[in-house]
C-alpha cells in the first residue's frame, strides 16, 4: 500500500508504471490527476479510498436485479410469505427498498437459499444500476 | 456577539440604568458597544478593526461554476472522440445524449498527455460543440480558479488527428477555490449544489469534493440517469476540525439514506479555522462514456 506522488515531465508514465505495478501485484488502485498542480497522485492497497455504497432503489428495480441473480420472484414471494403483515403490506405496495432496511435484511434470510452479504449487497448495486424509468 | 471595551468617561448607563463609571470594565452587544465607542465614552482593544471585521450572517459564495467541465468519451479504436484532421475538429461516434450539444456550446474538456497525434500536454482544453456529434477544440487551457470562456479561442496550430484515448482516472475539474480559515467557525456548514450529464449507461461516473487533499463528498457511482442535479453538504460539529459531510449521493440528488455510516467522506477532520482550497474532481471508469459537471455552485454559511 502506499500513496504515491508524481510530478515532472515523466509523470503520467511513472504514475501508469506504479498503477500497473499495483494492479499485477493484485492490489487496489486509484490514479487522481491534479493538472493545475500538476502532480499526479496513485493510491494502492489500502490506501484506495474505498466505499461501501448502500443505494436505495425501487420494488421494480429489486425484482428485475433478483431475477438477473437466479432469485425468481417465486421464491421472493416465498420469502415474503413468511414476513409479518406490516412488512407484507409494505411490500405489496411498491416501496423504495433500502438495503439496511430490517425489511430487506428480513427478507434475505427468509429467501431460500439465503444470498451472502455480499451477493446481497450487488443485487442492490445491480439494481441501482438499472434505469428506473425506462424499460 | 458580544464585545467587552473599557468606560473612558462618565454619563452613560448600561440597560438596566446603572450608570456606567470610568474604568470599569463592560461586556454588551457589539452594537452598544460600538455606540459607546464611536460616542467617546468607552475604548475598546483592536477597535475599529473588531468593528469592521467580517461576519457571516448569510451563506458566503465560494464558487460559482457556470462552464462545463467534460471528460468525452474515447477507448482509442473505435468509440468515442475522433479528430478529423482539420486543427482541433472532432466528431463523437454517438451523442453523449441527443440534445446534449445544447448545453455544451462552450466547456472545458480534459486530454490526456499527446492526444490527437500532437506533442501537447494532459489538461482541460476549450471545446465548442455545432452538433450532438460534432466540435471543435481550442488550444485555450483551464488551470485553476474561476474557470471563464475564452473570448476569442485559438484554434489548434496543427491538425489534430487519430482517435481520441481518454483516462479512466480521477481528475480534477474546477480547484484553486480559497475558502479563508474560519469561514465555517465551529457550527457552519458548506453547500454544493451540482448539475451533471453525461453517457446513459453501466458506466461509473463519479464527482468528489476535496477540502484540500481531504476528500468531504461523494456523488456516484452514477450509472443510468446522469442528466442530474444533486445537493450535498460538509457540516462542522462543533468544532472547527470535525465534519459530519452528505452520505454518498446517487442519482438523484442529496446525499441518500441509509441505516449504516460507510466510512469516509461521510465523516472528516480537516481543520476549517485554517485557509483551504476547494475543488472538484470528476471521473468516468470507462472510458467509451462521457462525464460532466454542467455547473457547480459551493457556499460557506457561518455557524458561531
Amino acid at each position: 500500500m502506499a500513496k504515491l506522488t508524481f510530478t515532472g515531465p515523466t509523470r503520467e508514465a511513472d504514475a501508469e508504471a506504479a498503477r500497473a505495478a499495483a494492479e499485477l501485484a493484485g492490489d487496489a488502485a486509484h490514479v487522481h490527476v491534479i493538472p493545475a498542480e500538476k502532480v499526479i497522485r496513485v493510491y494502492t492497497g489500502a490506501d484506495v479510498v474505498t466505499f461501501d455504497p448502500r443505494p436505495t432503489v425501487s420494488k421494480w428495480q429489486f425484482v428485475q436485479a433478483c431475477a438477473a441473480a437466479g432469485i425468481s420472484e417465486a421464491q421472493l414471494d416465498a420469502a415474503v410469505a413468511l414476513l409479518t403483515p406490516k412488512r407484507q403490506r409494505f411490500w405489496r405496495l411498491g416501496p423504495p427498498i433500502d438495503r439496511d432496511n430490517p425489511f430487506s435484511s428480513r427478507l434475505r434470510t427468509n429467501l431460500t437459499p439465503v444470498p451472502t452479504p455480499a451477493a446481497w449487497n450487488a443485487i442492490f448495486l445491480a439494481a441501482a444500476a438499472l434505469d428506473p424509468l425506462t424499460v | 456577539m458580544t464585545t467587552t471595551c473599557t468606560i473612558t468617561k462618565a454619563g452613560r448607563c448600561d440597560t438596566y440604568g446603572r450608570p456606567l463609571l470610568v474604568g470599569q470594565s463592560y461586556t454588551s452587544s457589539d452594537d452598544e458597544i460600538r455606540s459607546l465607542w464611536q460616542a467617546g465614552f468607552c475604548s475598546v482593544t483592536d477597535a475599529p478593526t473588531i468593528f469592521e471585521a467580517p461576519t457571516y450572517p448569510y451563506p458566503q459564495q465560494i464558487a460559482a461554476i457556470g462552464v462545463p467541465f467534460c471528460i468525452l468519451p474515447g477507448d482509442g479504436s473505435t468509440t468515442g472522440l475522433q479528430f478529423t484532421g482539420s486543427a482541433g475538429a472532432f466528431t463523437l461516434s454517438a451523442a453523449i445524449l441527443a440534445n446534449a450539444w445544447n448545453l455544451l456550446k462552450g466547456a472545458w474538456c480534459y486530454m490526456p498527455a499527446s492526444f490527437g497525434g500532437s506533442a501537447y500536454p494532459a489538461g482541460w482544453y476549450w471545446a465548442v460543440f455545432s452538433g450532438d456529434t460534432a466540435g471543435t477544440l481550442y488550444v485555450n487551457t483551464y488551470s485553476s480558479r474561476v474557470p471563464v470562456r475564452p473570448a476569442s479561442p485559438t484554434n489548434f496550430p496543427v491538425n489534430l488527428s487519430g482517435r481520441l484515448n481518454q483516462t479512466t482516472s480521477e481528475i480534477t475539474g474546477p480547484s484553486g477555490f480559497l475558502i479563508p480559515g474560519g469561514a465555517l467557525g465551529p457550527n457552519g456548514a458548506i453547500k454544493a449544489y451540482l448539475r451533471t450529464l453525461g453517457s446513459n449507461g453501466a458506466t461509473n461516473k463519479y464527482l468528489r469534493l476535496y477540502l484540500d487533499a481531504t476528500q468531504v463528498g461523494q456523488i456516484g457511482p452514477i450509472t443510468t440517469n446522469p442528466n442530474a442535479e444533486y445537493l450535498v453538504s460538509i457540516r462542522n460539529q462543533g468544532s472547527e476540525a470535525l465534519q459530519c459531510n452528505s452520505r454518498t449521493s446517487y442519482v438523484t440528488g442529496v446525499g441518500s439514506v441509509g441505516g449504516t455510516v460507510s466510512g469516509a467522506p461521510e465523516y472528516s477532520s480537516v481543520d476549517t479555522g485554517s485557509d483551504k482550497s476547494f475543488s472538484i474532481s470528476l471521473q468516468n471508469n470507462t472510458n467509451t462514456g462521457s462525464f460532466i459537471l454542467l455547473h457547480a455552485d459551493a457556499t460557506v454559511t457561518y455557524g458561531a
